[in-house]
């Protein structure tokens, strides 16, 4: 082979761009080949029928678990409402209850009426994977796995509004006419402009608000409030209703973005707590005495098995892996 | 039939049969053009997400199982657009025939996928394991060449051989779709 063009093997042009191994000069030779005719045309398109063919069939995949996923994002309220009776006095909880229903009938309605052609809700969905996006506003929102953040294609007039199911950042632009409100679960977040963290997992049994910058609004769906400025945690909890503000002691909240993780004398028992969160592994130590080894490190960026490996050295201990759990 | 509701009316108990019947099928689908399960995966809740979220919004005489094949498809092509090193748009959307068959109720993934084995059967051995490393593994045409301890030229001259001889194996495949479209639009 050689570079002469008369010589080029389309074919395998055609594949390398298939399998996308093609730099961008050799696909813009194929581009050129593939316009030249409408024979070439024909020939490149029954190449890449062939191509998406020979990989067709189902994917082996765990239904179960995947509909338990999905199923958590989009009814998640109902299998809470039916599993933890929350609140023994029910009156004022169902009053507001019916009033937020009530308020998000008329919110999306007002939606729906402002964007009639436009689809009313954009989601974003991070599954796999950490995602980032940036709203119609200018705002930055990192989701972490396993959660889901929907907003209007268009703000309204007055508010930013936005739902979060699961964990998120935001870097929210500051607009001083137009709060910024994220409904999380039971909770209710309004800030102008700042940046923190919201961890609102069905699952959990806690709500919780990490202020990185700027002051921000914790409203409970029973009516409490605290007001968050930096270095601040409101913590609410979903059995006692109880909405708190205290100082934020963790160093690693924002790991699972940054995948950076801070330990200054810290508990081994406390560590793998931020680390499981990281990792999605859980630990367990053999000998109790174990967890309460002290650890000062930095992990950045680090692979389970690398942070395994200093740990190990550090205590002269062994970490052994089987199903998903670590034991120390 | 499941495939037949109207959008509107779509409820949990159908939208979950939909889900268990088409995911695993979708999931193919979409790998078949991001060539990575989990991307595919995400791709597919995605879908199934907004069904769900905008049902009321959706706007189609589309069948349920051809809207949910055209999104992760459509969603597919995005993803391709936005995360590849480098793609052409005239290759990629303007002259591209993306064949609808998988889209058709009639559609049977089952036939296909015992088509694709047969005609993977006749492959050369060395070709077969090139092609199945890079299109099944995911391997780089690089880590082909390692793995196999060739050159990456080696692994270019046998994929465009493994091409060719697929193209022949589905050719009445792909003729079937050809005519399939022709229906659909005539």
């Amino acid at each position: 082979m050689n570079n002469n063009n008369e010589h080029i093997d389309y074919t395998a042009l055609t594949g390398k761009y298939l399998a996308n191994e093609a730099t961008k000069e050799e696909a813009a030779l194929l581009e050129k080949w593939v316009l030249e005719s409408e024979e070439n045309k024909r020939l490149f398109n029954s190449y890449r029928q062939t191509w998406l063919l020979s990989q067709s069939g189902k994917m082996k995949v765990d239904i179960d678990g995947e509909w338990n996923k999905i199923e958590k994002i989009l009814f998640a309220e109902e299998k809470i409402k039916e599993t933890v009776p929350m609140y023994p006095k029910k009156s004022l909880r169902q009053i507001l209850k019916i009033a937020a229903i009530v308020l998000i009938a008329l919110t999306a309605s007002y939606f729906l009426y402002r964007t009639i052609a436009k689809p009313a809700v954009e989601n974003v969905v991070a599954m796999e994977s950490v995602k980032s996006a940036t709203l119609p506003d200018g705002t930055v929102v990192s989701l972490n796995k396993n959660s889901v953040i929907s907003y209007p294609g268009r703000f309204g007039r007055k508010k930013r509004k936005v739902l979060l199911k699961g964990e998120a950042y935001f870097q929210v632009k500051r607009n001083e006419e137009k709060p910024f409100i994220i409904d999380a679960e039971e909770v209710e977040i309004e800030v102008l402009g700042t940046s923190f963290n919201v961890n609102a997992r069905p699952e959990s049994p806690v709500i919780e608000v990490i202020v990185n910058s700027g002051k921000v609004a914790v409203r409970s769906i029973n009516g409490k409030e605290v007001l968050l400025v930096k270095g601040e945690r409101g913590v609410f909890s979903k059995s006692s209703g109880s909405l708190v503000k205290e100082q934020n002691r963790s160093r690693n909240y924002l790991a699972w973005k940054t995948k950076k993780l801070v330990f200054e004398n810290d508990k081994l028992g406390d560590v793998v707590k931020d680390l499981s969160k990281v990792y999605e592994v859980k630990f367990e130590f053999s000998n109790d005495s174990i967890s309460d080894y002290r650890l000062t490190a930095t992990f950045d960026n680090l692979s389970l098995d690398a942070v395994l490996n200093i740990i190990e050295e550090t205590f002269d201990i062994k970490a052994e892996k089987k199903d998903g759990v670590v034991v120390f | 039939m499941a495939e037949n509701i109207a959008y509107s009316n779509l409820d949990k108990k159908l939208f979950e049969q939909l889900f268990r019947q088409y995911f695993g099928e979708l999931c193919g689908f979409a790998r078949s053009f991001v060539n990575d399960d989990d991307t595919a995966k995400e791709i597919t809740q995605n879908v199934f997400i907004n069904l769900w979220q905008n049902k009321k919004q959706i706007d189609t005489d589309k069948s349920v199982k051809s809207y949910l094949f055209t999104s992760v498809r459509n969603r597919c092509l995005n993803h391709i657009r936005d995360n590849k090193k480098f793609r052409s748009n005239v290759l990629d959307v303007e002259i591209a025939d993306y064949e609808t068959a998988y889209e058709s109720d009639a559609f049977s993934v089952a036939e296909l996928e015992t088509k694709v084995e047969a005609a993977l059967t006749k492959l050369p051995a060395r070709c077969k394991e090139v092609f199945m490393l890079n299109r099944f593994e995911e391997l780089k045409y690089k880590e082909v060449a390692e793995r196999l301890g060739i050159s990456v030229k080696t692994v270019e001259v046998q994929m465009s051989k493994a091409l060719k001889i697929l193209r022949e194996e589905l050719k009445e495949y792909l003729f079937v779709l050809i005519l399939f479209m022709f229906e659909m639009f005539n």
